[in-house]
């Protein structure tokens, strides 16, 4: 009983960082604290991720997203921004961006209300690392093939894209 | 005859003698033994007392981590000391130098008058800094490098969790630490920082492929990510001789890991991040007194953690014959991995940034993925 309420103790703060966070990442007045404040939204998904017995994914969580793509953002931000504060944002770009948005919403609004969701919670299933990897190269192996082609091409995507001729 | 007055009450002579006569090695085996010997009490007196708590106290989560976390930190913070004071005077006598040797008996003392020293300094906030990056900098440094710890089995039993993602844990915690650097880059506003904060973020990407991809053969060996279960998976021998470490058999693996694990903790010969003829000590330029520590700090926890995780990984971890237990023998071997580290310290100089990162991305990684290959077919013929 003692562990179920640590539980709902420790899902209420992540979920509370988490969302704050978020907040903070478009409130933030200097990029690099937004960048920084993403950190911190990475971090409580991950350990939302452990409540829910999916360590693997919270490692993965934090090794990819926390990381190296954040540590990445961050390399950007660093190498151009010479400006920290940000501009003004348009009318044409405040419209699309709403419009962007309310799209999202609608087509993350579709799975999320068909999913019969839990009434109680999840009880810990134990070790299951062994099982996700069993799982993706069985069940799953042509969509983790396909997910990797789809990588290796926006891989090499990047290196054209960013290949400068030799000479010019 | 004039006598020289060199070393504290030593004379020239005497130190002379001490450096090339049998001395110095009847010196090295008492050292050794005393060191075998006091961690092997250590480990004794270890178990006494934690066999002295009631059944199931161990058990408790809560327990083992608060336990894990206390004798980590002092593992972490004692050994971090006393690494700069090991580390100074054996490359002293590697370099033919005497290092430190005024503050008591063979300068024992130095570490502790070090940290006074930078206790007491000043703690500056540059006016053109960002106070709040600046200031939590080295917290989010430091503070990954050290809980990985929670993970690292330093016996089959004294292991603060025995989580299911056991080496996993340790590698994704390890890669926050850049993002603490980069702050400690970006807060205090002075290009050296900057400079330093990104060299080392761009060193830490490059080797943290190789590293983690020279682990999948350990993983694949003992089919499990939990540290305790590597190192089973090498008990026992060869011929009944060879230990069945992973070292043997993935030698390539070995020296991918070992290489990723020394550009990572960004030493000589891999310290361009520090550089200090060029960057001023890059991401702890602007820094004093404590956080100056702490990140001073993180290089000497990297070393602790990359070298206890390439015992568990490739050296058959706490395993070893009987007189010696199991804690002792850990030990010993984190001791040798830390000394052939700063051997090469000792030797070795610092390679350009070009060197390094063709190193990381054109020989290491190549290098890491043939080794995959090669020990999927190793495994597959063996097992």
């Amino acid at each position: 009983m003692r562990k179920v309420a640590g539980d709902i103790i420790a899902f209420y703060v992540l979920a509370f960082l988490a969302i704050a966070a978020s907040i903070m990442v478009m409130e933030a007045q200097d990029i690099f604290h937004g960048a920084l404040y993403l950190a911190l939204v990475f971090a409580s998904v991950a350990g939302l991720f452990i409540l829910l017995t999916a360590e693997f994914l919270a490692a993965i969580q934090i090794l990819v997203y926390a990381g190296a793509v954040l540590v990445l953002i961050l390399f950007a931000i660093v190498f151009t921004r010479r400006d920290r504060k940000g501009e003004e944002v348009s009318r044409g770009h405040m419209i699309a961006g709403v419009l962007l948005v309310a799209g999202l919403v609608a087509l993350l609004l579709q799975p999320l209300l068909r999913v019969p969701w839990p009434a109680s919670l999840i009880e810990p299933s134990g070790p299951n690392t062994y099982s996700v990897g069993l799982s993706l190269f069985t069940d799953y192996v042509i969509p983790f093939e396909i997910v990797s082609l789809a990588l290796l091409a926006a891989l090499i995507g990047a290196v054209y894209l960013s290949k400068r001729e030799v000479g010019s | 005859m004039i006598r020289r007055r060199v070393h504290g009450g030593l004379y020239a002579e005497d130190m002379e003698r001490l450096y090339h006569g049998p001395l110095p090695y009847l010196i090295m085996l008492i050292g050794a033994g005393l060191t075998v010997a006091i961690l092997t009490g250590t480990g004794l007196a270890l178990s006494y007392v934690a066999g002295l708590a009631p059944e199931g106290f161990w058990e408790n989560p809560w327990v083992r981590g608060a336990v894990g976390a206390v004798l980590w930190a002092l593992v972490v913070a004692v050994g971090g000391l006393y690494l700069t004071l090991v580390e100074r005077k054996f490359m002293a006598r590697v370099q033919v130098r005497y290092g430190p040797n005024r503050w008591g008996p063979y300068g024992i003392l130095q570490p502790i008058a070090d940290a006074i020293k930078l206790l007491r300094k000043e703690d500056i906030i540059p006016e053109a800094a960002d106070p709040l990056v600046m200031r939590f900098a080295p917290i989010i440094a430091f503070a990954p490098s050290f809980v990985l710890f929670a993970a690292v089995p330093w016996t089959e039993s004294y292991v603060a969790s025995t989580m299911d993602i056991g080496v996993l844990f340790i590698v994704a915690v390890t890669a926050l630490t850049p993002i603490g650097v980069l702050m400690a880059g970006w807060g205090p506003n002075n290009k050296y920082n900057l400079l330093g904060a990104m060299r080392f973020a761009a060193q830490e990407l490059a080797y943290e492929i190789p590293l983690v991809l020279a682990m999948i053969g350990p993983i694949a060996a003992a089919q499990s990510l939990n540290g305790v279960a590597i190192v089973e998976a090498q008990r026992g021998t060869w011929l009944g001789l060879i230990p069945r470490w992973n070292i043997f058999p993935q030698f390539l693996g070995a020296i991918i890991f070992f290489v990723a694990f020394m550009a990572e903790t960004g030493r000589i010969p891999f310290d361009i991040p520090d550089a200090e003829g060029e960057i001023v000590h890059g991401f702890t330029a602007e820094y004093s007194g404590m956080k100056f520590v702490l990140l001073l700090l993180i290089e000497y926890v990297h070393l602790i953690a990359g070298a206890a995780l390439f015992v568990v990984l490739f050296m058959g971890g706490y395993l070893g014959p009987a007189p010696i237990n199991p804690f002792a023998w850990f030990a010993l071997k984190l001791l040798l991995v830390i000394l052939f580290m700063m051997l090469i310290r000792a030797v070795w100089f610092r390679v350009r940034i070009d060197q390094i990162m063709t190193l990381g991305w054109k020989i290491l990684l190549p290098a890491a993925l043939f080794n995959i290959g090669f020990i999927g077919i190793y495994l597959a013929v063996t097992v």
